[in-house]
């Protein structure tokens, strides 16, 4: 790389000579730039910007792309007629062709500085906080604020990650690429080539042939040490091919002159050739480290996700810094991505620290000294000429190497150390020993909530709730976690491939009830809908693309209060294998079946469509798809996203603050699923009570999409927890003792939260059921006293305390002429019926943590995607998103540009981009005048 | 150049023998060889392993689904009709993409810094570069998903609906209104043509560095001669640093193509992936290999997971075919550059 790059026309000036009166002659200026160049340049500049604004005014033309596009355009076009006024075609082509390579060299600067500086400006609100640095995410709940919660457990994951990498790689690919050079032949040829083809290989093949080998073959967890082979795989081909490129340069002179001292192969190796390209292997180490830290996709396959500190890499989920930016950022919460930018914040800085330091060291090329290194030589050789046979101390050569490979170990270790203390004091407590799962999404809002709260009692539950049902159920059977979440159990058939079980023995055990819920994001003349009014057919016409527009006629008639939009109703469904799109499945095909079959014919299943866990998608049908709960209900969140609607559980929509649609009822009721209408739905469902089937306790809901009570919720459902029943691979009966523990701990007390979740409590029957199951998980101790549990279903009169004085549904709700006005799920603000401006209060209350009083129509919306920005100095919102809809907005047509060109904080992102131009210039400048020093 | 001594033929006189150069190897240089070839095998070993398992494990789907694996456009592995020809298709587009951002502005950057620049700026400027190629592609898929997207929406809707005649740029999401600003956003989002601008902007440094390499190695007579017959600069770069470069403009285009064929979380993060054949590229909605695997991965049975292995060993395959035919321009290039 480091080639010679001066190599520029070398036209040299004819050094001043003396005139015979003395005065010096003014040599001519070969400069190509004139004045009239100048302003040409600068007339051309103006007549475009001018012309420009007059089309824009005329013309509807939208974004700021557009304009920027048709400006340049009329730009070339007058500098090409001003220079053509006096110069010859050739100038002109060579101008325009100056101009044009200025143009593009500049769009790639403003690109890096537009990525740096955007992440950096993002992630700044969160590292500003010092405790972003030393927590870690044990017990924050996403909608905390950022003065709690960090990253730690990621620095921490990804310094010990890359240290075993490095600790893989450095070594092995630095012998090779010796091996490469000096021992030169067929093999070696061979060996060359293979290591070529292996730089090609995308790094999500080197995680998935690690997720494929170390942890399905051989069955291990993910963990830090699954990581760090992937990551080890990616890496060794790009150290192996650097470090040859640089051996390969090492003058041959040096190394003959090594020979003719008659000095052995290895020692010329050792003191010839290794100290002469030292500076170069650092820099291919570092550099190759730095994409390592900085990759995820190996990342994302092998290591897990935890949110506590893991500071053990061989057991047990570790994230590392690219995969918890890129999991937080898919949190529909604000603060949620507001981390997730300062994690990738941080992980930017230090790579581009490690960039620098690479520079710094491997500026030079192989043999290339400064003063100071040529000084120190002089000196050496003099002295070792007057002590020559008693040479001493020699530099070594893999000695950088070595150094900064000790330095990551060290850094990785001082982590590890200096979380150490921590532990034991927990250990010593008690006795619980970290647990993982993974699985359903749709509960895992609930999972999180109680995994935080066992926190205290020492337990460390990781729980990938990410992942989705198949996911948790596949894990589970092929032993990488302890325990899997789903809503469906094993053994379904899904197009036309049964889900075979475990081999080994395992239960099913209800942990919490709850409704699938259909979260949308619609505005009607600007205000956002928030008693939007579904039967079951209407969203199964959603749902299999019959129903297109928001004013199809069948939707207008459930909802006679709305004056519903022309709009295009875009479904949002899970891209990923779901439970949740099971439970809707199950019901489309048993309820819906003539428009369910119908569709996923044409989606290219194969009929009848029974019950699948990944939805069809046909391509150009308007669908959207969106892996995970979070993917899917942050997609609709999305304030641009206008129409869409999606299935997710209750709870999301309720963190989220959107509101879901009310679905009507066998009784002719549209109901919303909350926790009374959820359990009332499920008395209805059919629970399999034959203990020794294997199924026992797995639902069948059939009664539960009739119940004919008014309060009823239809799609009401109850999501389990797959645990194992024996002792198998990293399965052992102190994990069973924790995951009872856990267990015994959700089933009774953690039932309380379920319905500020957007969940709801396990009746007596279940629970009793379940702590039957845990009783049942080897290592298993201590019984509950279920009559202890503060489980708001429990009464002596009733076995389901919340379904009988579950409310009444109002009688607007009731299917015909009236619609209720009142909110629901995460946006409880009213929708007046009939057309006013802009007049709703302002912010929900639901759950979204940051309830503020917004102040509408004075503050700018946030930028854009991204809803309630918190502004770091007052600790106020700047925008609501979720609720922005408080302002009048008239028309319906609104472009995404208005978003951004108004207001301070584009003047202030400006400002910053400024600035940062200087943060990103700095280093190298910096690099360069160390390096300059050099004559 | 790494052979130690070399006698010029013809020097030693023709009577004698040519001594042997070959030396008795000490006990040290025995181990030293042992060493370096065993961790040079174990490398080979573990590639080889990779490559291999890849291709093993590949096999089970591929017996399956033969030749349909190549004009299948559907993914549904457990049901066994799966097949290469959707996702691939979304990969290669989401290349062309890149390529079609990256390419001009490669080339440009890369004439610029050989150039245009002060002499003074250009080593800050390559170090701006390579720092560009350092940036986590996580990163970049942020941005992406939060920042460009919002900016190139309009402009994917004005570009469609102007040429939607053409093929791939065309909208058949049913139900979507030409002109219509209010459904923009859902139909022109996480499309095909976002993904390949976010990939085009991680691949281009890695082949502006190719190309200025070879830019600078255009040799400085003919660069001095052009000027001479009164050459305009970019008279010269035309007639001589073009004509040099070319091996570096198409070999730095066709590494970048393979990286940005195997990118996976930048376009994970940004695209809405549909495993099925979806050719409009601003349309919602596209798929690649990498994304597949990263999206299904978790779920994969037995059988689904080696459908996904063949996936990726087509994708493999591709990427290595294209960056061996770049490195060999490349390393044609060069020699032809020194001896010119």
């Amino acid at each position: 790389m480091s080639v010679d790059t001066t190599s520029r026309p070398a036209t040299f000036l004819p050094t001043r000579t003396e005139r015979q009166d003395g005065t010096h002659a003014v040599p001519r200026s070969i400069g190509t730039i004139k004045r009239d160049d100048v302003l040409a340049l600068v007339g051309a500049l103006g007549a475009a910007a001018a012309t420009t604004a007059a089309l824009v005014s005329l013309m509807p033309i939208t974004g700021p792309i557009a304009c920027a596009v048709i400006g340049y355009a009329l730009f070339l076009g007058y500098y090409a007629a001003l220079v053509a006024l006096e110069e010859s075609a050739q100038v002109v082509r060579a101008r325009l062709a100056s101009a044009v390579i200025h143009t593009l060299s500049l769009i790639l600067l403003t690109v890096l500085i537009l990525v740096v500086g955007y992440t950096l400006v993002r992630g700044g609100e969160a590292m500003v906080h010092w405790n972003f640095y030393t927590q870690d995410m044990e017990v924050t709940r996403p909608t905390d604020p950022l003065t709690v919660g960090g990253i730690k457990h990621a620095i921490v994951g990804t310094l010990e990650q890359i240290t075993i990498a490095l600790i893989i790689t450095v070594p092995l690919g630095v012998l090779c690429a010796v091996y490469l050079n000096e021992f030169p032949g067929r093999f070696a040829r061979v060996a060359r080539t293979v290591v070529e083809a292996m730089t090609a290989l995308p790094s999500v093949i080197a995680g998935l042939f690690i997720y494929a080998v170390w942890i399905v073959a051989l069955g291990h967890e993910k963990s830090g040490y699954a990581a760090a082979f992937a990551i080890s795989v990616m890496m060794l081909p790009i150290i192996i091919r650097a470090a040859d490129v640089v051996l390969r340069l090492v003058p041959g002179h040096l190394k003959e002159a090594s020979y003719a001292l008659g000095t052995s192969h290895w020692r010329t190796v050792w003191h010839v050739v290794l100290p002469t390209s030292r500076s170069g292997l650092t820099t291919a180490v570092i550099l190759g480290a730095a994409r390592g830290i900085g990759e995820t996709s190996p990342v994302l396959l092998t290591a897990g996700f935890n949110n506590a500190l893991n500071a053990n890499p061989a057991k047990g989920p570790q994230v590392s810094l690219p995969l918890q930016a890129f999991s937080a950022v898919r949190s529909p919460q604000e603060a949620m991505v507001t981390r997730g930018f300062g994690t990738a914040a941080f992980l930017l800085i230090l790579v581009l620290v490690m960039f620098v330091i690479a520079r710094i060291i491997g500026g030079r090329g192989p043999g290339q000294l400064n003063a100071r290194q040529r000084r120190k030589i002089a000196r050496d050789s003099q002295r070792d000429q007057q002590r020559f046979a008693q040479r001493s101390a020699q530099r070594s050569a893999g000695r950088a190497v070595i150094r900064a490979g000790a330095v990551l170990a060290a850094l990785g270790l001082l982590a590890g150390v200096t979380l150490r203390p921590s532990q034991p004091a927990s250990a010593a407590d008690n006795s619980y020993v970290p647990i993982s799962g993974s699985g359903s999404s749709w509960s895992a809002n609930a999972i999180k909530d109680w995994q935080a709260n066992v926190v205290k009692y020492g337990m460390k539950v990781n729980y990938n709730g990410d992942a989705g049902s198949s996911v948790g159920r596949n894990e589970f059977k092929n032993a990488t976690v302890d325990f899997g979440v789903s809503e469906i159990p094993y053994g379904l058939t899904d197009g036309g491939v049964t889900d075979q079980p475990p081999t080994f023995k395992y239960a099913y055990m209800p942990i919490v009830a709850g409704g699938t819920a259909f979260m949308y994001n619609l505005k009607i003349g600007g205000k956002k809908v928030t008693n939007l009014r579904l039967s079951g057919t209407n969203i199964a016409r959603i749902f299999t693309g019959k129903a297109t527009m928001w004013n199809d006629a069948a939707i207008k008639k459930d909802n006679p209060g709305l004056a519903m939009p022309a709009r295009r109703i875009v479904p949002v469904v899970r891209s990923d294998g779901s439970g949740t799109t099971a439970q809707l499945t199950t019901w489309l095909s048993k309820r819906y079946q003539s428009l369910w079959d119908p569709y996923c014919k044409s989606a290219g299943r194969s009929t009848p469509c029974g019950i699948t866990s990944s939805y069809p998608v046909k391509s150009g049908s308007g669908f959207t798809a969106q892996s995970g709960s979070l993917g899917v209900s942050g997609y609709v969140a999305q304030k641009q996203n206008e129409g869409t609607i999606t299935y997710v559980e209750y709870s999301y929509a309720r963190n989220t603050g959107f509101p879901v649609a009310k679905l009507l009822n066998k009784k002719g009721y549209y109901v919303e699923p909350t926790a009374g209408n959820v359990a009332v739905g499920l008395l209805k469902a059919q629970i399999n009570n034959n203990a020794g089937s294997v199924n026992y306790l797995t639902q069948i809901l059939d009664g539960v999409y009739d119940n004919p009570d008014a309060r009823a919720y239809p799609l009401s459902s109850y999501s389990y927890m797959i645990v194992p029943l024996e002792v198998r691979g990293a399965f052992s009966t102190a994990k069973g003792k924790t995951l009872a523990a856990f267990a015994n701990y959700f089933l009774c007390d953690g039932q309380q939260q379920a319905d500020s979740l957007g969940y709801s409590p396990l009746p007596r029957n279940l629970v009793q059921a379940g702590l039957n199951q845990v009783k049942r998980i080897p290592g298993s101790s201590g019984t509950v006293d279920i009559s202890k549990c503060r489980n708001p279903t429990f009464s002596s009169s009733s076995p389901n305390l919340l379904a009988t004085t579950a409310k009444f549904p109002p009688a607007c709700d009731k299917a015909g002429t009236t619609q209720c006005t009142t909110g629901t799920g995460g946006a409880q603000a009213p929708t007046g019926t009939s057309s006013g401006g802009g007049t709703t209060t302002g912010n929900g209350t639901g759950g979204t943590g940051s309830p503020g009083t917004g102040t509408p129509g004075t503050e700018v919306p946030g930028a854009g995607s991204t809803p309630g920005t918190i502004d770091p100095d007052t600790g106020q919102p700047i925008a609501d998103g979720g609720e922005t809809s408080s302002q009048p907005v008239s028309g319906t047509a609104q472009t995404l540009g208005a978003d951004y060109s108004t207001g301070t904080q584009t003047a202030l992102m400006v400002i910053a981009g400024l600035a940062l131009l200087l943060v990103v210039m700095l280093p190298p400048l910096v690099a360069q005048l160390a390096r300059r020093r050099t004559p | 150049m790494s052979t130690a001594v070399e006698v010029p033929p013809g020097t030693a006189p023709p009577a004698r023998p040519r001594r042997s150069l070959t030396s008795r190897p000490t006990g040290a240089d025995i181990v030293f060889h042992r060493v370096t070839s065993t961790s040079a095998i174990i490398v080979l070993g573990i590639m080889l392993l990779v490559g291999s398992f890849l291709a093993l494990r590949a096999a089970d789907a591929l017996s399956v689904a033969k030749l349909d694996f190549l004009t299948e456009t559907k993914w549904e592995p457990d049901a066994h009709h799966f097949g290469i020809a959707g996702v691939l298709t979304g990969t290669v587009l989401i290349g062309l993409v890149a390529i079609l951002f990256a390419v001009p502005l490669a080339t440009a950057t890369a004439l610029y810094i050989s150039e245009y620049a002060p002499a003074r700026l250009q080593r800050t400027f390559i170090t701006l570069i390579d720092l560009m190629a350092a940036v986590p592609s996580v990163v970049y898929g942020l941005w992406g998903f939060f920042f460009l997207q919002n900016q190139v929406v309009p402009l994917a809707q004005w570009i469609s609906e102007r040429f939607g005649w053409l093929p791939f740029l065309g909208i058949d999401t049913e139900g979507y209104v030409k002109g219509s600003a209010t459904s923009q956003n859902t139909v022109f989002t996480s499309s095909t043509f976002i993904a390949g601008i976010v990939v085009a902007f991680m691949v281009t440094p890695i082949m502006c560095a190719l190309m200025r390499e070879a830019f600078s190695q255009a040799p400085i007579g003919e660069r001095e001669g052009a000027y001479a017959l009164g050459s305009t600069k970019w008279g010269m770069i035309r007639t001589v640093v073009l004509p040099f470069g070319k091996g570096g403009i198409i070999g730095g285009s066709m590494l970048g193509l393979g990286r940005a064929l195997g990118e996976t979380i930048a376009v994970y993060m940004v695209l809405s992936v549909v495993p099925a054949f979806q050719p409009n590229i601003f349309q919602n909605g596209g798929s690649s290999v990498s994304s597949l695997i990263a999206l299904r991965y978790g779920e994969a049975q037995e059988f689904s997971l080696s459908a996904l292995f063949a996936a990726g060993l087509a994708l493999f395959l591709m990427t290595m075919a294209i960056n061996f035919t770049a490195s060999t321009i490349v390393a044609r290039s060069r020699s032809g550059a020194e001896s010119g």
